[in-house]
């Protein structure tokens, strides 16, 4: 892995130094009368927003214009069309003149406003950034804030002939590579303070719509500062914008709504439901993970110590920042990818033995009843049986109890005893498989981030790994963007599959 | 407050920021004087060292940097070269102890020299005539096979990572001195190589460290002398990362190392890496001053900044002037306050 070396360490230190902040200001008439004709709605509808039948058209507004402001594409770029087609909108328009008449009329003009800029080919934005960028004596970054959007700001660049800037994503841009200017589009403040504390160019752009307050405002971290360096001059325009567009927050419940299994699928037993929080990823991803004691999964933490820097980590230890390690293509988890492999012919049958006695363990859960089950498995010899460790015990997550008395324990009380030992040997041995095959995994994955050069490892999103003899399947580290506040319980087949967090 | 300060046995320390000097792409063959943000960071590890003499007040400094890249390692070379001055020399009843206490045919080190030392079998110990002695059984040079030896127990020093046995030729090694003789008054050369100590003490990313102070080429450039090239190792002096038997007077652990170190490592000043090494360990090492170095790139840069300013709001002594600090740099956000209470 190589590090800044003393002279690398140096630019950052005169960037620091030396910045400068300047504001290129754009204007769009009709974009601004959309702009100011969607918030005057969101404004006078108040709590009425929260009915239903607003959500689809309000959200596809909200995102439409989210995008806009702050990305270097056209107004009529298929990767930001609205997510409602102009006949649904007539549907919808149809429901509101029957339910909130009062509103009609607005709703009506910001939809006629809405499609009539998603065909337009206008790109303001996008304009004054090819500007910049054709004038620029070095080498150009680009920061944008949504990472959805990153492919497709980085291919519109490159058609306009500038292919060779590089295009950041998300809030928390961490990179050490040093540039000759950094364009930043959209308000200062959806940004981390030290993508412009800390600025990565000696000079800062920051590209936004006139309308909208965009301008920096360096703070201090410490209250007892005793000295501090010399402030460095940057831009002292008055920023007079009248509109504030915090970035939204995550609607968490959306987000899990969109996770939805297959509508052919049973609905889950309580016996495959478990505590899970949720994740937003890079590129617009999302996951939920299972929380509790033993769910763990593997991360890459580029801030970690040697070794640490690929390890398990428990749910409640994963933060923005973290990669999670996830399965992109191929089914299943990846780890008990490996542990077949390891296993080879014995896979299968031992796998059809787990399925067996996991099945009929939940059967009997469904049946009784998760407390009077634990009871019963009190009585039949086991020692840990309450019910946090059968639901653990029945989950896909588990292979096995960590004591054979609670396994013989199970076998008994499914009617499985006279398998009790061979099932026991067979579920040791996928265990010990899953932990070779976990050990296999993060051997390469360390040896890969440390052949990597960690500047680049900490601008990407997203990094790419080809399972380790497998054929077929692909992992992924994606970094984690945010984590909900609250829990949710979600189906088991819903832990560790990675889905768009929107439309 | 009045900051109480001996007064200074050794002005190198003060220098050494001026004399350090590294290779910049432009400068070919020459070396460059460091930036003005390094030299703080040597001066910062320097005034801090120098500061942790005076036991009344423990100190923490905090910085912000747009970099974490060889701030921490050129604080700890300057905490470590502020106390070079200070011998490290153990009583010899005390040494005796030690090496009486040692298994029989244990691996040790004879040191020929400051400079020079040889693999050998310790045999035993023993007093003649009120002189504490060692014996020894090593492979002299010129000599055919072992030979036994009688030596002043002061030149022998426990192996901590003995070979098997005594190799037929007990290699002699020498220390890296070059830079440590071009950058200290001889004074002090001799107290740096009379014995070990923990000055100082990193808690951080061992990776990035490991690739500042040992690969990363510098030089001590005195005024009108020739430069003496090497690694800030070979002033830093950092446990990890010597050989066995080479002198130390810091060391290195990673913050998941846990809190097994508190208990063995007393050291007068600790420099953490980074907001994870802090929150971790920060409150350790009580007795410690302080050297706290946030990037604010990192994602727990707040949480780390939260905690210092709630322990200057909380814990900080009252009054407080701190003479001849170093000057800050732009780009570095600089906190510094005193500790009350034991």
């Amino acid at each position: 892995m190589s590090y800044l070396s003393l002279f690398e360490a140096d630019r950052l230190y005169q960037f620091a130094e030396t910045r400068t902040i300047r504001y290129d200001r754009v204007d769009c008439p009709p974009f601004r009368a959309f702009d100011h004709q969607a918030r005057r709605l969101f404004y006078r509808l108040g709590e009425a927003a929260e009915d239903e039948l607003w959500h689809p058209f309000l959200h596809a507004v909200g995102k439409y214009r989210r995008s806009m402001l702050g990305a270097p594409v056209a107004f009529n770029d298929p990767a930001v069309a609205p997510l409602m087609r102009p006949d649904e909108a007539d549907q919808f328009l149809a429901r509101v003149k029957h339910a909130y008449p009062g509103f009609a009329a607005e709703a009506r003009a910001l939809s006629e406003m809405l499609f009539g800029l998603a065909r337009a080919a206008d790109r303001p934005l996008s304009d004054v950034v090819h500007t910049l960028l054709a004038s620029a004596d070095g080498r150009s970054g680009l920061i944008i804030r949504d990472s959805r959007l990153a492919g497709v700001v980085k291919d519109r660049l490159a058609l306009r002939g500038h292919s060779r800037v590089d295009v950041l994503a998300g809030r928390d841009i961490r990179s050490n590579d040093a540039y000759y200017q950094l364009l930043v589009i959209g308000p200062a403040y959806w940004y981390a303070d030290h993508v412009f504390s800390s600025p990565r160019a000696e000079t800062v752009r920051i590209v936004s719509y006139r309308w909208c307050r965009s301008k920096w405002q360096p703070a201090e971290a410490f209250l007892g500062a005793l000295t501090r360096g010399r402030t460095a001059p940057h831009d002292d325009e008055e920023d007079d914008a009248e509109v504030e567009e915090p970035w939204p927050e995550i609607d968490w419940g959306r987000i899990l709504q969109r996770d939805t299994v297959s509508p052919e699928a049973a609905e889950p037993s309580a016996a495959d439901i478990v505590e899970g929080r949720l994740f937003s990823l890079h590129g617009g991803l999302a996951v939920v993970l299972e929380e509790g004691e033993s769910a763990r999964s593997l991360v890459i933490d580029l801030e970690a110590h040697d070794e640490a820097q690929v390890q398990r980590l428990q749910t409640r230890d994963i933060v923005p920042g973290i990669f999670v390690l996830l399965r992109t293509e191929g089914g299943g988890d990846y780890v008990a990818a490996v542990a077949d492999q390891i296993l080879g012919e014995r896979a299968a049958p031992y796998r059809d033995s787990q399925r067996r006695w996991k099945h009929a363990l939940r059967t009997e859960i469904k049946a009784s009843g998760w407390l009077a089950t634990s009871v019963r498995l009190l009585d039949l010899g086991s020692f840990r049986a309450d019910e946090a460790n059968l639901r653990h015990w029945a989950s896909e997550s588990s292979i096995r109890t960590r004591d054979s008395a609670d396994f013989t324990a199970i076998m008994r009380l499914i009617g499985f005893e006279d398998k009790a030992d061979q099932y026991w040997t067979e579920m040791d041995l996928i265990f010990r498989a899953h932990l070779a095959g976990g050990q296999l995994i993060r051997r390469r994955l360390l040896e890969r981030v440390r052949a990597a050069d960690v500047r680049q490892l900490e601008k990407l999103g997203r990094i790419d790994f080809a399972l380790p003899d497998a054929e077929g399947g692909r992992l992924s580290a994606l970094r984690v963007e945010a984590r909900s506040p609250t829990t949710y319980r979600i189906a088991a087949s819903q832990v560790g599959r990675p889905f768009e967090a929107e439309e | 407050m009045q900051s109480r300060r001996e007064p200074r046995r050794s002005h190198a320390a003060d220098r050494l920021a001026d004399q350090l000097g590294y290779r910049a792409p432009s400068g070919g063959s020459t070396w460059t004087s460091l930036p003005e943000w390094a030299r703080f960071f040597v001066r910062l590890g320097v005034w801090v060292g120098d500061y942790a003499h005076d036991r009344g007040v423990r100190m923490v400094a905090a910085v912000t940097v747009p970099t974490p890249a060889f701030a921490v390692a050129l604080s700890a070379t300057g905490a470590v070269h502020a106390r070079a001055h200070v011998s490290a020399r153990e009583d010899a009843e005390t040494h005796f102890a030690l090496l009486e206490a040692l298994p029989p045919n244990s691996m040790v080190w004879y040191r020929e020299s400051p400079t020079k030392r040889r693999e050998a079998i310790l045999l035993g110990t023993e007093v003649k005539g009120g002189l504490r002695r060692a014996v020894i059984s090593t492979v002299l040079p010129g000599g055919t096979g072992k030979a036994k030896c009688w030596v002043q127990c002061a030149k022998i020093e426990p192996m901590d990572k003995p070979s098997e046995g005594l190799p037929e030729h007990a290699r002699l090694r020498h220390a890296r001195v070059g830079m440590l003789v071009a950058g200290l008054y001889s004074e002090s050369l001799q107290s740096v190589l009379s014995g070990n100590r923990l000055d100082c003490l990193i808690v951080g990313n061992k990776g990035r460290l490991e690739d500042e102070i040992r690969s990363a080429e510098f030089a001590i450039v005195p005024e009108g002398g020739r430069p003496v090239s090497g690694r800030l190792q070979d002033l830093l002096l950092a446990r990890r990362f010597a050989r066995s038997g080479d002198r130390y007077r810091s060391d290195l652990i990673a913050a998941s190392a846990g809190n097994e170190f508190a208990v063995r490592w007393t050291p007068p000043v600790v420099v953490f890496d980074g907001a994870n090494s802090y929150l971790k360990l920060g409150h350790q090492w009580p007795g410690a001053d302080r050297i706290v170095v946030l990037d604010r790139a990192e994602a727990r840069f707040n949480e780390a900044v939260q905690d210092l300013n709630l322990r200057y709001v909380a814990d900080r002594a009252e009054g407080g002037r701190f003479d001849d600090l170093p000057q800050v740099p732009a780009g570095v956000e600089f906190m510094l306050f005193g500790l009350a209470g034991p």
